[in-house]
């Protein structure tokens, strides 16, 4: 029990992993042995996650600063290069923690359709779990980029090998975006590694003497223009509607509630700590960023005929939200912000989730081709209903709470490019009724007369994130008290410049 | 230091040496029969082997370095690790010669193969540790000559010939113009040790327009023997057309050997390097010079790689690309810049191997070498299976990408240019962009084998015994390429030891 205690992060970040190199040594055709170990080996980083919430103190505040930091575990690496194994959460991470620990299992659930290949697509899943639990527990410069590109190949193969008609175009597509955002990183983490004495990869370390950085402004840059790639935002979208499309459920699912939150997750622990002042210069055009996003994205949902697609350009209209929110540089924002990533992974995966259920059944995503099946499949609908419901912001839903503290928080600073932004509400609004009406209402198209209900594995992905959307929409706290410490205190280190 | 005590440092060449004209007396005695190639090869790669082990049994040296056979050679830890990244090569190079069909079944001139093999390996040896104009001449035209007539050893179609001319031509070319370098510099300096020339420059303030023929005609040699832009034309011809062991080979050894011997005559003759001051830049700033060069050659590698069908041909411009980015750590003119080369190449050589042989061995099944008799290899039982992922693993390690050994080597490479300081910030700039380029034609070949779900071809046909020595060296060299890529204090410490040469 000590031993978990000491290494939580470490067991969370390799478990996936353990298992994956496990079924690798499986024979190929035991499909249900394959199955039923990914789902085992991506359940227990989801009960260590609960130990972890319920070890966690929400006082401890600081931010990239070891007083911050919870459940530490360093060693050193590399000794050479000062590179350790260095990890840690605080209030920034400790929701991204959970959410990643509890979409992955519901990704191994919702992977049962994979008929082909399936000890190399759950070998490739879980290492793609390993790379994403890396990413946010690592506070070493070094290791956060090893964790970041890890993630890359999982994902090429994931979609190149079992997405859509055009997965070929789409994987290589996502692989060369992303590429290019991470080398851009890959040069300011030597450039902050040569110009620290001693040189050290270290994240709290070059948090703490970041003055030391020159060229700050082009530092920046590279950073954000590399995080901007996988978030995304406009004008580096083009990549996600394309992937998403080809994507397998399971896959779409975590690059939309995982993947992309890395994006924001990376600006906001090492942009907002390395670089506090050019930051705060930069809020406004985050801002007007944040909002093209939203805007852009909700017109572009707006016009889309596949359903897939519509909840692809929906994220990214939901993460401009997230943007705004980190550009007000307010305590409301901030929350906001971060609540929204959290939210918006769980709304979007049960969109994403509930799209592949029914092209599961019906082998397209075309909104015309549906029309009133509410009358046949009631509880499908009852589900997309609280999922559409959620996303356009209904009160008493989750995504509601998040998306009025990120308007609240900004529009005091910015009170024109917020009310801009809050008529995104009204298009989203627009979007998700529209397409309700077009599937679910109206009258039935004979075609899915017989079209089945949701089966009790579907039900059983389906209902923990249904409950979560509803519970935190009444009652954010929990998730809420987790951050607040360590986002003032970095909204109050960037305040200062 | 004098003939006879030299020799003591001299045991590994020596014995090789020796042990090539046994070979060679000694096959007249044997009989032709068909085991007789894998006897050859075995006995080849004892040989070197040997040799290893008395590179290894070396005596301390006391000082930095130590100038053999009156100053015709220099022992001292950069020639020691290229020497022995040369060896493990040429190993690798018969082994993967036994693998590949085209030379495995040479049953009358095996001998001939594996003696032109180990001439070479002995050339690259004293190339790498030359210490005289004349040393540096002889061993590079050794080593010139078995290339050209291993490059026309087997006699697959008119490619072969084209390629081995070619290279003769340009080969002849290439050494004419350096020898000529090299004659202006004797004229200018009056000597042809390497360490005697760079403080006479210092020392009588040479500089003009003939000293910058010279170094022209001399890099436009060395340019030659490393395939750097604008010298590099000859590579992808040559590299398509040879035996395909000898493909890998000639992208691994011989190009290590040339990049120590373009160190040495960098540092030692236009500084800094040792016993010599830093030439005022005014003389000859070739950082600069090797970094546009370095720039010009990742650049118009990757981008020629693009369009290409042949694998060979791919890797031959992709082995162009790499020649860029470690001139990248040469241009840095620091201890950690060698470092850096050093690591660089070894990782390369391993994952370079790896690739090239997985090339052989689908030749060897569908006797093809273009990039769509790979399509679908991934799903050819366990297998293609197993082919098709060391493929993986080597591209996107030659691509530069974690957990795999090629990233940290371009990490070496980066750090050591970034040290260097703002004035070649822009390199490291063109470098990672043409990691991106490159990730598009390494992962074209990925996607031939693991996303085209279309399986083209007849399934492989089933292991034998004999096939258990290729399959075991490649899983090894996938396994190294990946610890590599998580755990290199090892090689970072035998690395390290270059740094001595500017001691």
């Amino acid at each position: 029990m000590d031993f978990i205690r000491q290494h939580i992060l470490t067991l969370i970040t390799f478990t996936p992993l353990l298992g994956g190199l496990l079924i690798l040594v499986m024979p190929r055709d035991r499909h249900a042995l394959i199955r039923w170990t990914a789902l085992f080996f991506t359940t227990v980083p989801l009960l260590l996650a609960v130990l972890l919430y319920a070890g966690f103190d929400n006082a401890a505040s600081g931010f990239n600063a070891s007083s911050g930091l919870q459940f530490v575990e360093k060693y050193p690496w590399i000794q050479d290069f000062n590179i350790s194994y260095f990890l840690g959460i605080d209030g920034l991470s400790m929701p991204m923690v959970l959410l990643c620990a509890l979409i992955c299992p519901i990704c191994v659930l919702a992977s049962r359709g994979i008929e082909k290949g399936v000890k190399g697509y759950h070998f490739l899943f879980l290492l793609l779990e390993t790379g994403m639990m890396g990413v946010f527990v690592s506070l070493d410069f070094f290791l956060f980029f090893v964790f970041w590109e890890v993630m890359l190949l999982p994902m090429y193969f994931l979609i190149g090998i079992w997405g859509g008609p055009r997965k070929e175009y789409a994987a290589i597509k996502f692989f060369i975006y992303t590429l290019v955002g991470s080398v851009l990183m890959l040069l300011v983490i030597m450039y902050a590694y040569l110009i620290s004495t001693p040189h050290t990869f270290d994240l709290t370390q070059l948090a703490a003497n970041n003055k030391i950085l020159g060229y700050r402004t082009a530092l920046w840059w590279l950073l954000f223009i590399g995080f901007a790639i996988k978030i995304p935002l406009f004008p580096f979208h083009t990549w996600l509607p394309d992937a998403h499309v080809e994507a397998p459920t399971a896959i779409s699912v975590v690059l939309a509630g995982i993947l992309l939150k890395m994006g924001t997750y990376g600006i906001l622990r090492i942009n907002y700590s390395l670089l506090p002042d050019v930051t705060l210069s930069m809020s406004l055009f985050m801002a007007i960023i944040g909002t093209v996003n939203i805007i852009y994205g909700a017109l572009c949902a707006m016009a889309q005929k596949d359903l897939k697609k519509l909840v692809a350009y929906s994220s990214i209209s939901h993460m401009g939200y997230v943007m705004l929110g980190m550009a007000s540089m307010t305590p409301e924002g901030l929350n906001g912000a971060v609540l929204q990533m959290f939210n918006h992974g769980v709304v979007t995966a049960m969109l994403f989730l509930l799209v592949g259920v029914i092209y599961d059944r019906a082998h397209h995503r075309e909104i015309e081709g549906f029309g009133g099946i509410a009358t046949v499949v009631p509880s499908y609908s009852f589900v997309a209903f609280l999922a559409f419901f959620a996303a356009l912001g209904l009160p008493g839903l989750n995504s509601f709470i998040s998306e009025a503290l990120v308007l609240l928080g900004a529009f005091k600073q910015f009170p024109v490019i917020t009310a801009i932004a809050a008529s995104g509400v009204i298009i989203t609004a627009a979007y998700c009724l529209w397409t309700l009406q077009r599937v679910f209402l109206g009258t039935l198209n004979n075609k899915y007369a017989l079209l089945p209900d949701l089966s009790s594995r579907e039900i059983l992905s389906l209902a923990p994130l249904g409950a979560l959307v509803v519970a935190l929409g009444v009652y954010p706290n929990p998730l809420l008290n987790l951050m607040k410490a360590t986002l003032g205190a970095m909204n109050a280190l960037v305040l200062a410049g | 230091m004098g003939n006879l005590e030299s020799l003591a440092y001299f045991a590994p060449e020596g014995f090789l040496s020796l042990f090539i004209i046994v070979l060679l007396f000694g096959s007249l005695f044997l009989k032709s029969e068909r085991n007789v190639p894998a006897l050859y090869y075995s006995l080849g790669i004892a040989g070197l082997l040997v040799t290893i082990v008395l590179e290894f049994m070396h005596p301390p040296l006391t000082c930095g370095g130590l100038e053999l056979f009156l100053g015709l050679i220099r022992t001292d830890d950069l020639g020691h690790l290229f020497k022995l990244l040369c060896l493990v090569s040429a190993i690798l190079f018969l082994i993967l010669s036994l693998t590949a069909r085209e030379t495995a079944t040479r049953f009358h001139d095996a001998m001939e193969y594996v003696v032109l093999a180990l001439t070479l390996t002995v050339g690259l040896m004293l190339l790498a540790t030359s210490n005289n104009i004349l040393m540096l001449y002889l061993s590079m035209e050794l080593v010139s000559f078995t290339s050209y007539l291993l490059t026309g050893f087997v006699d697959r179609d008119e490619k072969t010939t084209e390629a081995a001319v070619k290279y003769l031509l340009y080969g002849a070319v290439a050494s004419g113009v350096m020898i000529f370098g090299f004659s202006l510099l004797y004229g200018l300096t009056g000597s042809l040790d390497l360490s005697l020339i760079g403080p006479f420059l210092v020392q009588n303030h040479v500089s003009g327009s003939m000293l910058f023929i010279s170094i022209a005609f001399i890099m436009a040699g060395l340019g030659f023997k490393i395939a750097v832009f604008p010298f590099h034309l000859w590579s992808p011809d040559v590299y398509e057309g040879a035996p395909t062991a000898f493909s890998a080979f000639l992208s691994v050894g011989p190009k290590a050997a040339g990049f120590a011997i373009l160190i040495r005559v960098l540092y030692q003759v236009f500084g800094p390097g040792p016993g010599t001051a830093m030439l005022p830049l005014s003389h000859f700033d070739w950082t600069f010079v090797i970094a546009v060069i370095s720039a010009l050659t990742m650049t118009v590698g990757n981008l020629a790689a693009l369009p290409q069908r042949n694998v060979k041909r791919l890797l031959a411009y992709s082995s162009i690309a790499h020649a860029g980015y470690l001139l990248m750590a040469v241009a840095s003119q620091s201890g950690f810049g060698f470092t850096a080369v050093y690591f660089y190449f070894v990782v390369y050589l391993i994952m370079n191997f790896s690739a090239f042989l997985v090339v052989i061995l689908v030749a060897n099944e569908y006797y093809t070498e273009r990039l769509d008799g790979y399509e679908g290899l991934g799903w050819k039982g366990a297998q293609g299976a197993f082919l098709a992922s060391a493929m993986t693993i080597a591209l996107f390690s030659l691509a530069g990408i974690p957990p795999f050994g090629g990233f940290v080597g371009k990490v070496y490479l980066l750090l050591a240019i970034l040290k260097k300081g703002s004035g070649l910030y822009w390199l490291a700039v063109v470098a990672v962009i043409n990691t991106v380029i490159s990730l598009a034609y390494y992962a074209r070949i990925v996607k031939m084998m693991f996303l085209s779900r279309r399986v083209r071809g007849a399934q492989l046909s089933p292991m034998t015994t004999f096939r258990y020595v290729p399959y075991t060296v490649l899983a090894g060299l996938s396994a190294l390429t990946i610890i590599l890529g998580i755990y290199w204090t090892p090689l970072d410490k035998l690395s390290r030891m270059a740094e001595n040469f500017l001691n």
